[in-house]
C-alpha cells in the first residue's frame, strides 16, 4: 500500500463521515437511491446531477448507494455458510452454536474489553489485597500494632546511653569467624539488659559493669523488663 | 424491487421464516459489497455476516425506520460494517504487526503521533481531495469506485464501459494522480 492508497483510504473515510451528518445543500439518501434507479423526473435529476458536480462527498454516497443497488438488483445465491446460520436461528433456536451467537452479539456492546495483562494485574492486585487483609484481620486485638519511633529509627540516628550494673552472664557468639559475645546485665531497678558485643569478652559473670549502648525494649510477658541492643562500650567498674 | 424488497423486511419483522429466507440473498450482496475495502478472507466475511444477520434477527431489524431501499441498504450496510470494525479491532488486538506497533508509537508519541508527518499527510490529503474535486466528472467516479474496492469487472458493468477500457483509464487517472503528488513532495 503506497501514500496515494493511504491517503485515498483516508479520503474515503472522510467522505463517508460527511454522509452521516451531511450538510443541508446535500442530497438525501432516497433521491439519490432514486437517482440511481433511474426513478427521478429530468428536472430532480438534472438538479441532483449539478450537485454531484460540486460535492465530493455526495457522489461517494451517491458511488455507494449504485453499487450496494446493483446487488440487490442480481444477488448471488447465500452461501451454505449464512443459509445454515439462518435455519439454525429459524428452526433450530436451542440449538447452542445459534445460541452462543445470539448471546455474542447481545453481549458485544455490553462487554468492557480490557487486555489480558490488565485483568491479570487486576487479578494480583486483588490477591495482594486480600494477603493483607488476613495479615491485618489474623493479628491479635484485630489492629495492626504500630512500630515505635524506637525500633523504626536508624542506629546511627539514636542516642547511646549509658547503664550500669553486674553482669549475669557472658556467652560466645562467635560465628563465620568474626568474634563476638552476648552480655547480659541486670541494674540496681532489676531491669535486665542483654546486649550483643564484638570481640572476645573483657568481663566475667559477677562483675559490676558500665556499659555504653543503644537500647531497645523486649516485650516480656513476666518479670522484670528486659532491654536488648548492642554495647558499644563495655568496661567494669571497679 | 424496491417495493419487493420493503415488504420483504416488513414480513421478516412479523417474524415469517420464508421473508428471511427472501432476504438472505440480497442480505448477502449488500454485506459483501459494504466491507470490500476490509479485505477479509471467505470464511471471515462468512463470519462477519452470521454475525450481523444474528443480530438483525434478534431485533437489529426492527430498528430500521426508513421509507425507501437506499435508506435499508445503507442501514444493513452500518450494521454489518460495524460488526466487520468490531471483528478486526479484536483480530487487531491479539495479532500485532510491525504496521500496528508503528501506529501504537505514533499514536503514544506526544500530540498523537509524529508532527511533520501528521501535518504532511494533512496536507497532502488536502492536496489529493482538491486534486480529486479538479477531474471530471467521470474520472472521480472512477476513482472513487476504484478506491471503494470496486472490481474492474464491477466498474464496468456499473458504467456500462468495457472492462478492458476501465482497467486503462484507471491506470491513467492513478498515474495522473501519483504525479501530481509527487510534484507537490507528497510521494
Amino acid at each position: 500500500m503506497d501514500r496515494l492508497d493511504r491517503l485515498t483510504e483516508r479520503l474515503i473515510g472522510d467522505l463517508d463521515r460527511h454522509a452521516e451528518s451531511p450538510a443541508s445543500a446535500c442530497v438525501e439518501l432516497a433521491v439519490l437511491g432514486e437517482r440511481a434507479a433511474g426513478g427521478l423526473t429530468s428536472a430532480a435529476q438534472a438538479r441532483v446531477d449539478a450537485h454531484l458536480d460540486e460535492c465530493l462527498a455526495c457522489l461517494n454516497a451517491f458511488i455507494e448507494v449504485r453499487d450496494l443497488l446493483q446487488g440487490v438488483a442480481a444477488p448471488a445465491p447465500a452461501s451454505a455458510g449464512l443459509r445454515r446460520t439462518l435455519d439454525e436461528l429459524i428452526g433450530e433456536a436451542s440449538s447452542p452454536r445459534v445460541w452462543r451467537r445470539v448471546v455474542d452479539a447481545l453481549r458485544r456492546p455490553l462487554v468492557l474489553r480490557v487486555p489480558a495483562w490488565t485483568a491479570a494485574a487486576a487479578a494480583v492486585a486483588g490477591l495482594l489485597l486480600t494477603w493483607a487483609t488476613l495479615q491485618t484481620v489474623g493479628r491479635p486485638g484485630g489492629t495492626v500494632e504500630s512500630p515505635s519511633v524506637d525500633r523504626l529509627a536508624p542506629a546511627n540516628a539514636r542516642t547511646e546511653r549509658t547503664i550500669a550494673g553486674v553482669v549475669g552472664s557472658v556467652r560466645d557468639a562467635t560465628s563465620n569467624g568474626v568474634d563476638a559475645h552476648v552480655v547480659s546485665v541486670t541494674d540496681a531497678s532489676g531491669a535486665t539488659y542483654v546486649l550483643f558485643a564484638w570481640g572476645w569478652p573483657t568481663v566475667h559473670a559477677g562483675e559490676s559493669v558500665e556499659v555504653v549502648g543503644i537500647f531497645t525494649r523486649a516485650d516480656q510477658s513476666s518479670g522484670g523488663p528486659v532491654y536488648q541492643g548492642v554495647a558499644t562500650a563495655l568496661r567494669r567498674t571497679r | 424491487m424496491s417495493a419487493g424488497l420493503l415488504d420483504v423486511v416488513r414480513r421478516c419483522r412479523g417474524g415469517e421464516p420464508d421473508a428471511w429466507r427472501a432476504l438472505l440473498p440480497t442480505f448477502q450482496e449488500i454485506g459483501r459489497r459494504s466491507v470490500r475495502s476490509f479485505r477479509l478472507s471467505a470464511a471471515d466475511l462468512d463470519d462477519v455476516l452470521a454475525d450481523a444477520l444474528t443480530s438483525l434477527y434478534a431485533g437489529g431489524l426492527s430498528q430500521f425506520r426508513g421509507g425507501s431501499t437506499a435508506e435499508l441498504v445503507a442501514f444493513l450496510r452500518a450494521v454489518v460494517r460495524n460488526r466487520a470494525l468490531d471483528f478486526v479491532k479484536e483480530r487487531n488486538r491479539w495479532a500485532p504487526s510491525d504496521a500496528l506497533d508503528q501506529m501504537d508509537e505514533a499514536a503514544a508519541a506526544p500530540g498523537g503521533g509524529s508532527a511533520p508527518v501528521d501535518i504532511a499527510d494533512d496536507e497532502c490529503l488536502a492536496f489529493l481531495q482538491q486534486e480529486v474535486a479538479t477531474l471530471e466528472r467521470k474520472d472521480r467516479e472512477l476513482y472513487l469506485m476504484k478506491a471503494r474496492g470496486l472490481k474492474e469487472r464491477e466498474i464496468a458493468e456499473q458504467t456500462g464501459r468495457p472492462a478492458g477500457t476501465v482497467a486503462s483509464q484507471i491506470a491513467r487517472l492513478l498515474e495522473r494522480l501519483r504525479e501530481r503528488l509527487r510534484a507537490r513532495g507528497c510521494l
